[in-house]
């Protein structure tokens, strides 16, 4: 079993608390992501789990135990990292084989032999075995060093944005190869990244950070349709999530300063339960319906054309609604349209704390 | 503005042949993408347009004059960095007004022009804020501002928005899309981002290895792109290029994703199509989109029978990764169409989107 409980970790660099009480429980061969920004914690998180820096308070279970004062050969996990140092002037194999040539794991030659083959068969990478790792291609390094924590047959794999040195496409391929791997090898993965889209593709649950806290946990399901705040709805989707300050008056009425607003369907006023006043609003751009005969009437200020869809920018007054459309229609710009926003789809946050007024 | 020819162009680093014979047509008020992987050459190209590179041979013509043999600062061509490189200490004025006092103009002349920059630009009321108190979108506006206030006949940028979070990246091609439509400059765009490309270009030129691939609309590079590079490069998610095997029966076209599955029927006339071209069947790969590819949790009529490998939820819909044999291809379904891994799954693809390449030369059959 390969279960990591990280019960208040915080850790500090001099006077900047780099992660704040943080607890999490990842499940035994869990393919679980950290999310967030550059310097939410999230290497620093990764890099407690696997005994390279030591906590300031808090403790770190792996399979039950509390490993706080083990150091990370005996904690049995393996780290790739974003920028993969393999030994340049050695072949794949070598690489392959230099994790298990430590003295502390006794591993015979033949054993050796067969990790390496049965990791470079299930990586691609057999036909590179005698091959110097500085003439490898980006996708075909990343698939050594990745082959270089297997081979140790670790309960736990950690993996620290692996991927986001390269290009868009390798980076779309070896997404579903490294979920298919996981899968494969029935490991436990914890994987660090910024990027909400390996997060979301990748992630059976999501654990999102903000300056070294925990905001949110949960599927990416859960993640992107019922975000704890603000911060939650924005830093997942694409295009971002609209969001903008409303009024709702007697629980039935949205007011957007004096440029638009709508009544709510009873359903939506029962999720409300009661919740009055001023409010952050949200609505994602793929819940905007535009070119209907009722709603609100809007100018179109710009349309992009992406491809499976399109993007098209709706100006009312001073604000901007970005609403997705399929590829098939056709609008115009500056001309009007109307538009109108799926209720069961809205968001409610507090004005002030962008905390999500809806439970569940 | 002007209108921009590259003829001919090439450009050898030592041995490195890095712009092979380069033809392009950027048309008075144009907003032209150069795309293409790091490497590719496209950076060179703008820098040799700049000036700020030379050409081996070949001519640079701006508004039909040969420029190659200028220097940088005589082209009168603009180049914007990145967006948001602004003098923190001047007000916006005053960093509009900064490339013309280096020029020893008078007052008078430098006023006027700021505010007519000022106007097209439609940021007459923020000229006496600092760059601190500007939203983003001021601030591209104002950069642009002190681009175009020496009256440059082209605009040149160079990935200027690729190291902005994503959501600041959004918002800026936006206003810069919205900007170009305003004030209709002859524009040279260059990013690896194929999502930026499809935003805001009028033209999208994609470039590999120094070679032009395609110039097309976002529309047209993205519904027919012309060879395997460009149909894996642009569109995200990817397209996928599958093996198969077609055959003709009285009825319809047959394609084989693999040798134990059944046909997918297609048109019967795309057989004769397809053999007219005198590709070899044994060559030819199929390229279809996610979005082409219809799904169904039953079996039904001309849907083929296949297993769901992997879920990749994306948000607004999910990317089914399925298995046919030996082969992957991958769908796009509604949020939790497909509950699990390991589900039965059955499929048929949109034949008006589906496309046909040789796989040696990577050529599209234009079908």
């Amino acid at each position: 079993m390969a279960q990591v409980t990280l019960e208040n970790l915080t850790k500090k660099f001099k006077s900047v608390t780099a992660v704040k009480n943080l607890s999490i429980d990842i499940r035994d061969q869990e393919f679980f992501v950290l999310l967030g920004p550059t310097g939410a914690g999230k290497t620093t998180t990764l890099r407690c789990i696997a005994g390279l820096e030591k906590p300031n308070g808090g403790t770190i279970n792996i399979a039950g135990q509390n490993v706080n004062d083990w150091g990370p050969a005996e904690r049995d996990v393996a780290i790739v990292f974003q920028y993969y140092s393999l030994y340049p002037h050695y072949t794949v194999k070598q690489n392959l084989a230099f994790p298990l040539k430590s003295k502390i794991r006794k591993i015979s030659p033949e054993e050796m032999n067969q990790r390496i083959a049965k990791v470079s068969k299930t990586l691609q990478i057999n036909h590179l075995l005698d091959r110097k790792t500085d003439k490898l291609s980006g996708g075909e390094m990343q698939r050594v060093a990745i082959g270089r924590a297997i081979v140790r047959e670790p309960r736990i794999f950690l993996m620290d944005e692996p991927l986001s040195n390269l290009d868009a496409k390798l980076r779309e391929v070896l997404r579903s190869e490294l979920k298919d791997l996981q899968m494969n090898l029935g490991a436990t993965f914890l994987y660090v990244t910024h990027d909400q889209v390996e997060a979301m593709t990748m992630g059976e649950r999501i654990g999102i950070l903000n300056k070294g806290r925990l905001i949110q946990v949960g599927t990416p399901y859960d993640i992107y349709n019922s975000p704890a705040n603000t911060y939650v709805a924005e830093f997942v989707g694409t295009p971002a999530i609209n969001l903008f300050d409303g009024l709702i008056q007697d629980s039935r009425l949205v007011v957007i300063k004096n440029d638009f607003e709508f009544e709510l369907d009873q359903k939506t006023i029962n999720r409300l339960n009661g919740v009055s006043g001023e409010v952050k609003i949200g609505i994602r751009s793929e819940d905007i319906e535009i070119a209907v005969d009722k709603g609100t009437e809007g100018r179109i200020y710009l349309v992009e054309d992406m491809g499976m869809g399109k993007i098209v920018t709706i100006k009312i007054n001073d604000h901007l609604l970005r609403a997705t459309v399929d590829a098939k229609y056709h609008f115009e710009i500056d001309t009007n349209v109307r538009f109108q926003l799926n209720p069961e789809k809205l968001h409610f946050f507090n004005k002030d704390s962008g905390e999500n007024l809806i439970a569940g | 503005m002007a209108e921009i020819n590259l003829v001919e162009i090439e450009k050898y680093f030592g041995k490195n042949y890095v712009i092979r014979k380069l033809n392009l047509d950027i048309k008075d008020g144009e907003f032209l993408v150069l795309l293409g992987p790091s490497g590719c050459g496209k950076t060179t190209t703008l820098r040799a347009i700049a000036g700020l590179e030379e050409i081996d041979s070949g001519d640079i013509l701006i508004d039909g004059q040969p420029v190659q043999n200028l220097k940088a600062s005589d082209r009168n061509i603009a180049f914007v960095f990145q967006l948001y490189a602004l003098y923190p200490h001047l007000n916006a004025y005053d960093n509009i007004a900064f490339p013309l006092k280096a020029t020893k103009r008078s007052k008078e002349t430098i006023s006027l022009r700021v505010e007519e920059v000022a106007k097209v630009l439609r940021i007459e009321s923020i000229l006496d804020k600092n760059p601190s108190e500007l939203s983003s979108g001021d601030m591209q506006r104002v950069a642009v501002g002190r681009a175009m206030v020496r009256r440059p006949k082209a605009i040149l940028m160079d990935e200027p928005i690729g190291s902005l979070d994503a959501k600041l990246r959004e918002e800026m091609r936006t206003e810069l899309k919205r900007l170009h439509i305003e004030i209709n400059s002859t524009t040279l765009y260059v990013t690896h981002d194929q999502v930026e490309a499809m935003s805001m270009a009028d033209k999208v030129a994609i470039m590999e290895d120094g070679v032009l691939q395609q110039v097309g609309t976002p529309a047209e590079v993205y519904d027919q792109p012309a060879n395997l590079f460009v149909a894996q490069f642009v569109g995200s998610p990817i397209m996928n290029i599958l093996d198969c095997k077609i055959d003709t029966d009285e009825n319809c076209t047959q394609c084989f994703l693999g040798q134990d599955t059944p046909a997918l029927p297609l048109a019967k006339s795309l057989y004769d199509k397809i053999e007219s071209q005198g590709v070899p069947f044994g060559q030819l790969a199929l390229g279809v989109r996610p979005e082409a590819v219809r799904l169904a949790r039953e079996a039904r009529d001309d849907y083929i029978k296949a297993q769901v490998h992997v879920i990749e939820p994306l948000g607004p819909f999910d990317i089914v990764d399925i298995k046919v044999e030996n082969q992957i291809i991958r769908a796009k379904a509604a949020s939790r169409f497909v509950e699990k891994p390991g589900e039965g799954i059955w499929l048929q693809l949109d034949e008006q989107r589906t496309h046909f390449f040789d796989k040696d030369t990577g050529q599209s059959l234009k079908i």
